[in-house]
């Protein structure tokens, strides 16, 4: 039926917008994939574009083939509100990896308060899927983040992490605030074997470097990697501004731009 | 899945006042830059455009914030042609087709960076702050530069400006618009200029007693420019350089500098006051742009007064 149908994509979104949900999602449904597509793309309001998401019984192929950045501007409308769990499952791994390039970076540098609202954020997942995402996030930035919100205390804090047996309702552990309580809470729910390379990455257990001096080497090398993996799906789409080029200044005193002179200047 | 370099970009028009603009139709007047390059040359904006929202913008369904980042990128890649062609049509219209389109927001940046930070520092520092002695007291910091300025500094952080010409004090705003041509770059320059040597003037005044006066500067609309009323009247009035003012002051000062017959502001009171701070400020070994603003600034203050819509017109 729908390969009969013009689609013209913004006034469809709006028509869908405004009918019964009922009506809109049979209409929607009966459209191809990749006029869905078509149409969630043309709507540039996040909010529209995330009910749209909505009218498909499961929406995983449309946000898993839908723009990243417009996938997580449909995001970052519902983070904070432990609201973003019901579309973070559609993410692939690989998805969730390129959100999180984006979304946890500001100039080239860890945003603390972005990580922190995004793992708030994913502690509202089902453990499963909470499991498969900080599979995907540098274990070297999350050690980073809480190596000033997480302390040890006595002196058999680092044998029992040595040991393993160590988990965050643990009293040799103590946490500055109740988000990096949960953070780590969430963190062994959903995989202890995780939970207890994190508190040996924060506490420098087994390294040879003091803990301040290996966690930021140790973030300087994630944010280099970072950087990589960025610059190349950049380059896959087309677009070869990096970040660097864009902070980068000019010496304005011996500018030397080249010319393009005319094809047939001479004739 | 894919990175889309236009979604976040989505139905951005360029400014057609922009030297980018009209670079890009003049190109395509003289045959240059047909309708694929024109294409091409929009893409790689809307390019970094993308890239730069991607960088700065914590929240991507903030529009405003994208707006925001867009107009940066197209500012600045405007800026930095205007300056590379050093604004001649011809020039840019090949200067465009042979360099990376990141090569002038690169220039564009760096002209305004240095901006931008005197703006900030300005912002932040240009206050006079109450001496330790006096922090029991919960006094306030007296700024140097009034609300209309402070709204100008502010709003150049988002790269734009409130102001259309070099003022010695700005006295009222036009709403925030992207400064996108060089011209605006040197007024803004010149305004960031003129505040700052006001701060050099204010700097350079007796402000042992400054938290003292009553009602206190620190809720006057334009702090500064009570301040020089204050000295002014005084200076006439009692030849002495104070800075509390009374009531009956101001009212003798106003009757010995302001001339009711013809509406205006005597000569002989108004050059003593001005050949006044300019020795002051001499003798403080005071910068010539820092005198040469100063006594410029106490003559607007002067002529404030004889301004209807001014508050000084309604103090008086």
């Amino acid at each position: 039926m729908s390969n009969q149908k013009l689609v013209i994509p913004q006034s469809e979104a709006k028509k869908l917008l405004s009918l019964p949900t009922r009506e809109a999602e049979q209409l929607f449904q009966s459209y191809e994939k990749a006029e869905q597509l078509e149409i969630i793309r043309a709507t540039r309001n996040p909010k529209q574009r995330e009910e749209l998401y909505y009218l498909v019984p499961d929406c995983t192929e449309l946000i898993q083939d839908s723009p990243t950045e417009d996938v997580l501007q449909v995001l970052d409308t519902l983070l904070g509100t432990g609201l973003a769990c019901g579309l973070l499952p559609c993410l692939s791994n690989e998805q969730f990896e390129e959100i999180i390039d984006i979304a946890i970076w500001r100039d080239g540098k860890l945003d603390e308060k972005s990580l922190s609202l995004w793992l708030f954020e994913l502690s509202e997942c089902e453990r499963d899927d909470l499991s498969r995402f900080l599979g995907q996030i540098d274990l070297r930035i999350l050690a980073g983040l809480l190596k000033d919100r997480v302390k040890l205390k006595g002196a058999l804090g680092a044998m029992l992490i040595d040991e393993g047996v160590i988990d965050p309702s643990s009293p040799s552990i103590e946490c500055k605030d109740d988000q990096a309580k949960a953070i780590l809470n969430a963190i062994w729910e959903a995989d202890g074997d995780l939970f207890n390379r994190l508190m040996r990455d924060i506490f420098a257990i087994d390294k040879e470097a003091g803990v301040d001096e290996g966690l930021v080497s140790a973030l300087e090398k994630a944010s280099a990697e970072r950087a990589e993996r960025v610059k190349a799906r950049d380059s896959e789409a087309g677009i070869n501004v990096t970040e660097s080029d864009l902070k980068q200044h000019v010496d304005l005193d011996s500018l030397e731009l080249a010319e393009d002179e005319e094809e047939n200047a001479d004739e | 899945m894919q990175t889309s370099k236009f979604s976040l970009v989505a139905d951005t028009v360029i400014d057609g006042q922009s030297f980018l603009a009209r670079t890009m139709l003049h190109g395509d007047s003289l045959g240059r830059i047909d309708s694929e390059k024109s294409e091409a040359l929009s893409e790689d904006v809307a390019a970094l455009a993308h890239k730069l929202i991607t960088m700065k913008v914590a929240d991507l369904s903030n529009e405003s914030e994208l707006r925001e980042q867009i107009q940066v990128a197209f500012a600045l890649t405007s800026l930095g042609l205007e300056y590379g062609s050093k604004g001649n049509l011809d020039k840019a219209v090949k200067v465009l087709l042979a360099n990376p389109i990141v090569k002038f927001f690169q220039i564009g940046n760096t002209l305004t960076d240095k901006l931008l930070k005197k703006a900030s520092h300005i912002l932040e520092h240009a206050v006079i702050e109450p001496d330790e002695s006096l922090s029991h007291l919960d006094i306030d910091s007296i700024r140097i530069y009034n609300h209309a300025e402070a709204k100008f500094l502010d709003a150049l952080a988002a790269y734009n400006s409130t102001i259309t010409t070099a003022q010695v004090t700005i006295k009222n705003n036009h709403p925030p618009r992207a400064f996108t041509n060089l011209s605006d770059m040197e007024i803004i320059r010149q305004q960031l200029d003129h505040i700052e040597a006001r701060w050099g003037y204010v700097q350079a005044l007796p402000l042992e007693d400054i938290f003292t006066i009553d009602p206190p500067l620190s809720i006057a609309v334009d702090p500064i420019q009570t301040l020089t009323l204050s000295l002014m009247a005084n200076l006439t009035v009692y030849f002495q350089p104070d800075l509390q003012l009374e009531a009956d002051t101001l009212s003798d000062f106003r009757d010995i500098i302001y001339d009711e017959s013809s509406g205006e502001i005597r000569e002989a009171p108004r050059q003593r006051l001005l050949n006044w701070i300019e020795n002051y400020l001499e003798q403080d070994n005071q910068a010539d742009d820092v005198i040469k603003y100063t006594v410029a600034y106490w003559d607007a203050c002067l002529q404030e007064m004889i301004d209807p819509d001014s508050n000084l017109g309604l103090l008086l």
